[in-house]
């Protein structure tokens, strides 16, 4: 058997690049594309919204300033300095105080029940506005 | 005869060539930060914000709908143990590391406040909301 193997051999001309197999490869590489197009998955982009916490003082409270602006969120609003105001109302009032100063820091006092999308919404209209100076305070 | 013997064999380096380049661009285009959080949670969306720039060592707090707190797939079972993991990571990466609590829009605030008073006590300034800012479709 060898012998005759040789033999054959020898008639053969050096291969050629031809005939290197490329079928398996292009079969693998296929299913490896095949994969990677039906995993690929578009992804969300995040944003990262900054928030100071001051330090839960009970005497700080006190020390607020007339001029600060406190909104409060409720499970089914907000108010602005107490006042119940709408989603375009809070808006309109944000973008008009961000023209006053935009470097204007407003406190925000989500109450304990109140969703966590609701204070995001928020953050996102301060944003959305030109504010950039967010303080969360915590109401009891 | 001999002819049609002789098919010329069909060139096939042009087709592995862009083969090979599609798959690199999947390779390199695959992100593995989406495997990171839950798919479960519902984050809130805030389209007027800039996109985050990743920092590196950004601690990413999770705030799942029922309250409970999560570290990557791990749940934490109370916050003096948080405390304990930032308290450590802010001996190794300093006080300026950021914090994202990346929560989830129906979880009640009050166990994101919960998380916000943990990181506020052990000294670490910046706290950061996480938001979708764009959506992948």
């Amino acid at each position: 058997m060898p012998i005759s193997r040789k033999k054959k051999k020898k008639k053969r001309p050096a291969p050629k690049m031809e005939d290197i197999p490329l079928t398996p490869m292009i079969d693998v590489v296929f299913q490896l594309l095949v994969y990677f197009v039906f995993t690929f998955e578009p992804i969300d982009l995040f944003a990262h919204l900054q928030v100071y916490r001051p330090a839960s003082d009970k005497n700080a409270t006190s020390e607020t300033q007339p001029e600060v602006v406190r909104i409060n969120v409720f499970p089914d609003g907000y108010t602005i300095n107490g006042r119940v105001v709408s989603n375009e109302t809070l808006l309109n009032i944000l973008f008009r105080m961000a023209d006053l100063d935009p470097n204007q820091t407003v406190i925000i006092q989500p109450t304990v029940n109140s969703p966590h999308a609701h204070l995001i919404e928020l953050l996102d209209m301060c944003t959305n506005a030109g504010l950039n100076k967010f303080s969360i305070i915590s109401a009891d | 005869m001999r002819k049609t013997e002789e098919v010329e064999p069909v060139n096939l380096t042009p087709m592995i060539d862009i083969v090979f380049q599609m798959i690199i661009f999947f390779v390199t285009t695959v992100d593995l930060d989406k495997d990171k959080f839950d798919k479960e949670m519902v984050i809130p969306e805030a389209p007027h914000t800039r996109e985050a720039k990743p920092e590196p060592s950004t601690i990413y707090i999770q705030v799942k709908k029922n309250g409970t707190v999560w570290i990557g797939s791990t749940p934490l079972p109370n916050d003096a143990f948080l405390f304990g993991m930032l308290k450590k990571a802010m001996s190794i990466h300093g006080q300026n590391i950021p914090v994202v609590i990346h929560g989830d829009g129906r979880a009640e605030h009050r166990h994101v406040r919960r998380v916000m008073d943990v990181v506020a006590k052990t000294g670490i300034w910046r706290i950061n909301f996480s938001a979708i800012q764009k959506k992948g479709t």
